[in-house]
């Protein structure tokens, strides 16, 4: 006996209502949860009164989308970071008592002071179903099972994904406290038909797997579900770990003070947004939204960040918005290629804007490079400037790294337009990683990076 | 089971879930039926019927909760129990 009915099981769509409605309708059905969030925002966090007070913005005065996209002001994660300092953890970005409380996270500060996020039940019951729209797109039911191998910690990371299983109904095997090793052997005594991991991770686990004589191929996995990093929608990086686990690659696409955003197509090569729980924008620096089809600043909304409300959230992360049919069937947002780079991330080479994920895509194209790599972008009198450092597999010979650098240069040349230096190193050479991987190294001065207009509050009434 | 007969019985089921929420004195019961009230809620928010952010501190009932406390909250200008003015899909038009 399943858990669902045999016809409901046979839906395409979890939500079919909303995920087939037509963009009008989705737009004006935004437009109602956008009223109300901020008419919520406004009477319970202190730091959104302020705010849109400063603004001259009184929620009854957002009637229409233009109103929203003109009037509400952006908000960055040094505003949030700055109401949190005046009362820690949560100061004035608070908008519940501690009553609803459910769950902490934590950014792990990396660029300064962490950003807490407080979780309620129903934000938890509502990250979960955020990542149904991938699990049942892509076949998965209450009778897999899914194993996570990551140290359950006070970041984010894949707590949502499993919140996700809980609201499917599928088994959850965790893989907590444990090395590397011991999560293949468990991966071999559980059988788990997915893997929940970063893609430098699932290669990582990769390697291994190699070191202890463990074939992945042969393993009972048939879904490796990724995210946290770009990578899932890099058509390389997903051939590569497709071949490694000989299985089928999604992803998901979030942040974590916002939530799983952008649950993946199941057609693979990009990500929807998930417009039942966001509202999303993609701006140019001047904070004007770009037309479908173009790339630009991901600007997002949550509507089940309760505890903290997030309106207009900067999520620095660029993206190519489209409202063109994918071909899966749903009318969600799509984003081609998933998150493109980080607008901090934006490289502009002799007038070429240069992506780091279309780099990572062209490594690909050169054999006897392992998966791992670093950019590094320098600045000039007049240009930006990018080196980037691959490491060799270990099949290839040392005296090749000069003619593979070549190579990869080469490659890159032909398909951006502009040179970029290439430095190969030995195997093991560049840090591995569990959950982010750092590949950017910004040696830039700030001047010379993506500004938004009014960075941190974007354009008032 | 059109939209619409589907919203009208969430909103009658909520209804009563918040009635017997407010009635019973037992602490389990009063927690299962305050989970019962979110997953209303959230069922009806997916079919378009958007009426608050967060039933617990929107509703009726949480605002005489806070005045009991003596805390501060902002009245509900709406009816929670009627579905609002959502697009007249049915169910029959999103069948996959």
């Amino acid at each position: 006996m399943h858990l669902f009915k045999p016809a409901v099981e046979a839906q395409p769509f979890w939500n079919p209502y909303t995920q087939t409605m037509a963009r009008a309708e989705l737009d004006a059905l935004h437009l109602r949860k956008l009223q109300r969030l901020i008419e919520y925002a406004y009477h319970r966090s202190p730091m959104y009164r302020a705010l849109l007070d400063r603004h001259g913005v009184r929620p009854e005065q957002i009637r229409t989308m233009d109103d929203f996209i003109k009037r509400v002001p952006f908000v960055d994660k040094k505003d949030v970071l700055a109401a949190q300092a005046a009362a820690p953890p949560f100061g004035d970005a608070l908008a519940i008592p501690e009553d609803f409380f459910l769950q902490r996270f934590a950014t792990s500060g990396s660029t300064g002071v962490p950003l807490h996020i407080p979780l309620t039940y129903y934000s938890s019951v509502a990250w979960g179903e955020s990542w149904m729209y991938l699990y049942w797109a892509i076949g998965l039911r209450p009778r897999h099972s899914c194993y996570f191998p990551f140290h359950w910690g006070i970041f984010a990371a894949f707590w949502s994904a499993y919140m996700g299983v809980r609201r499917l109904g599928g088994t959850v095997i965790s893989g907590g406290g444990l090395d590397s090793k011991a999560r293949i052997r468990q991966i071999e005594q559980y059988r788990p038909d997915a893997v929940f991991a970063t893609p430098t991770y699932a290669l990582y686990l990769g390697e291994v797997a190699r070191e202890m004589g463990v074939d992945l191929r042969k393993s009972s996995v048939s879904y490796v579900i990724v995210a946290g990093e770009p990578g899932g929608s890099v058509p390389g990086t997903q051939r590569a770990i497709e071949q490694l686990w000989d299985a089928k690659l999604y992803e998901l696409y979030g942040i974590a003070e916002l939530g799983p955003t952008n649950p993946g197509c199941p057609r693979q090569g990009g990500v929807h947004l998930c417009e039942d729980w966001y509202h999303a924008l993609v701006v140019d620096e001047s904070g004007n939204p770009v037309p479908y089809g173009e790339v630009g600043e991901h600007i997002v909304t949550s509507y089940l960040q309760h505890g903290q409300p997030l309106i207009k959230y900067r999520t620095h992360d660029l993206v190519r918005w489209s409202d063109e049919p994918c071909g899966c069937g749903t009318t969600w947002l799509y984003y081609p290629g998933g998150v493109l780079g980080r607008t901090d991330h934006m490289i502009i080479v002799k007038g070429v804007n240069v992506y780091p994920t279309a780099i990572e895509t062209l490594l690909h194209r050169a054999t006897g490079l392992s998966e791992h790599y670093e950019l590094h972008v320098g600045r000039d009198a007049t240009n930006d400037f990018v080196t980037v450092k691959v490491e060799a597999r270990p099949e290839t010979s040392r005296d090749g790294y000069a003619r593979l650098g070549a190579e990869v240069e080469q490659i890159l040349r032909e398909a951006i337009g502009v040179s970029i230096a290439v430095e190969v190193q030995a195997p093991g050479t560049l840090p591995r990683y569990e959950l982010k991987a750092k590949r950017f190294f910004d040696h830039r001065p700030a001047e010379h990076r993506w500004q938004l207009a009014s960075a941190g509050e974007g354009r008032g009434a | 089971m059109t939209r619409e007969q589907t919203l009208a019985r969430l909103a009658e089921l909520q209804r009563q879930v918040r009635e017997l929420r407010e009635a019973t004195e037992i602490p389990s019961l009063e927690r299962t039926m305050h989970i019962l009230d979110m997953y209303c809620h959230m069922a009806r928010w997916e079919l378009g019927d958007i009426t608050a952010v967060i039933p617990e501190l929107e509703s009726e009932g949480a605002a005489l909760r806070a005045a009991a406390a003596g805390e501060a909250s902002y009245p509900m200008q709406r009816s929670e129990a009627a579905p609002s003015d959502a697009s007249p899909r049915t169910d029959q038009d999103c069948a996959g």
